[in-house]
């Protein structure tokens, strides 16, 4: 049961900050219909829900690494797949924007579980 | 201290269905825009034909083009500039000048017809008229560049599409 609990959180919320973080990246800022301070506050949005299920500190931080994971697979199928011929010849623009994404989600979903923590009491 | 505020676990859970909903229907109609540009630069197509040839005084031909840009995609919208544009002689052994449209934007529709006109005179007035001695019929090489601008959701775009052509001229008097 604490397992599901934790495959569904890591899922939904990994999902929702890759999405959030695909927004800002290099290859999809432009055609975004929201500015990319939305997708960062989205991304800390996912970590403040996150902050305010988890029950221990060492939950949420391995949730946060969860969610980075998933959240970083995820980024990367949005700015790969619409862009296979690109990342053929340069994969190195591609790996750029998954690896400033993953970090951004990582720590974004840390600050946003502290936060969600620090607001509901524990 | 979980059971002294419950409202914590439905707000949490609301939050994230919240945030997982918006972040996917953001991604999709970003994904949607970018494949739609993708399309749109893939599937525009830009052809030069020369429609007439005048000599206008003695030392003087005025030729004019025409420029037609077929788009593919309608989906989003775009302008058009011609920048600048040369004739050479087919081979590009000899230049026959430089010559500009100026500033002047052009709504793209799914086919538009942009007319061109130059006129020769001088030096290379004196250079065509060699090459029309040299043969029967002269063959022009038309090169240019336009600007093509799309207008996306957060900025314009622009492109440079070159525009390329090869026109023959009859032998003069013909």
């Amino acid at each position: 049961m604490k397992f599901i609990r934790w495959l569904l959180l890591a899922l939904t919320a990994g999902i929702a900050a890759g999405a959030s973080s695909a927004l800002q990246t290099h290859e999809l800022f432009d055609f975004s219909p929201v500015p990319g301070n939305i997708a960062y506050a989205l991304v800390a949005l996912v970590g403040f829900s996150v902050g305010l299920l988890v029950r221990e500190v060492q939950e949420g931080l391995f949730l946060a690494l969860s969610i980075t994971l998933v959240g970083t697979i995820t980024l990367f199928l949005a700015i790969y797949l619409p862009n296979v011929e690109i990342a053929a010849t340069a994969p190195e623009l591609l790996l750029r924007s998954v690896w400033w994404g993953s970090l951004s989600i990582f720590f974004l979903t840390i600050i946003g579980i502290v936060v969600g923590r620090i607001l509901s009491g524990e | 201290m979980r059971s002294e505020r419950p409202w914590r676990y439905p707000l949490g859970i609301g939050l994230l269905t919240i945030s997982l909903v918006v972040s996917v229907i953001l991604l999709a109609l970003t994904e949607q825009s970018y494949q739609t540009f993708r399309e749109a630069l893939q599937g525009i197509q830009l052809t030069v034909h020369l429609t007439d040839v005048d000599q206008v005084a003695p030392q003087e031909a005025r030729f004019r083009w025409t420029v037609t840009v077929t788009m593919t995609t309608q989906k989003i919208a775009a302008s058009l500039e011609l920048l600048d544009w040369h004739i050479y002689s087919a081979d590009q052994s000899v230049h026959l000048g430089y010559y500009t449209s100026g500033d002047v934007q052009i709504p793209l529709k799914s086919v538009t017809e942009v007319p061109l006109e130059a006129i020769i005179r001088g030096s290379h007035f004196e250079k065509l008229q060699r090459l029309q001695e040299a043969s029967e019929e002269t063959a022009l090489l038309f090169q240019g560049v336009a600007l093509v601008m799309f207008q996306l959701p957060k900025r314009e775009e622009r492109k440079k599409i070159p525009v390329v052509g090869v026109f023959t001229i009859p032998k003069e008097g013909e």
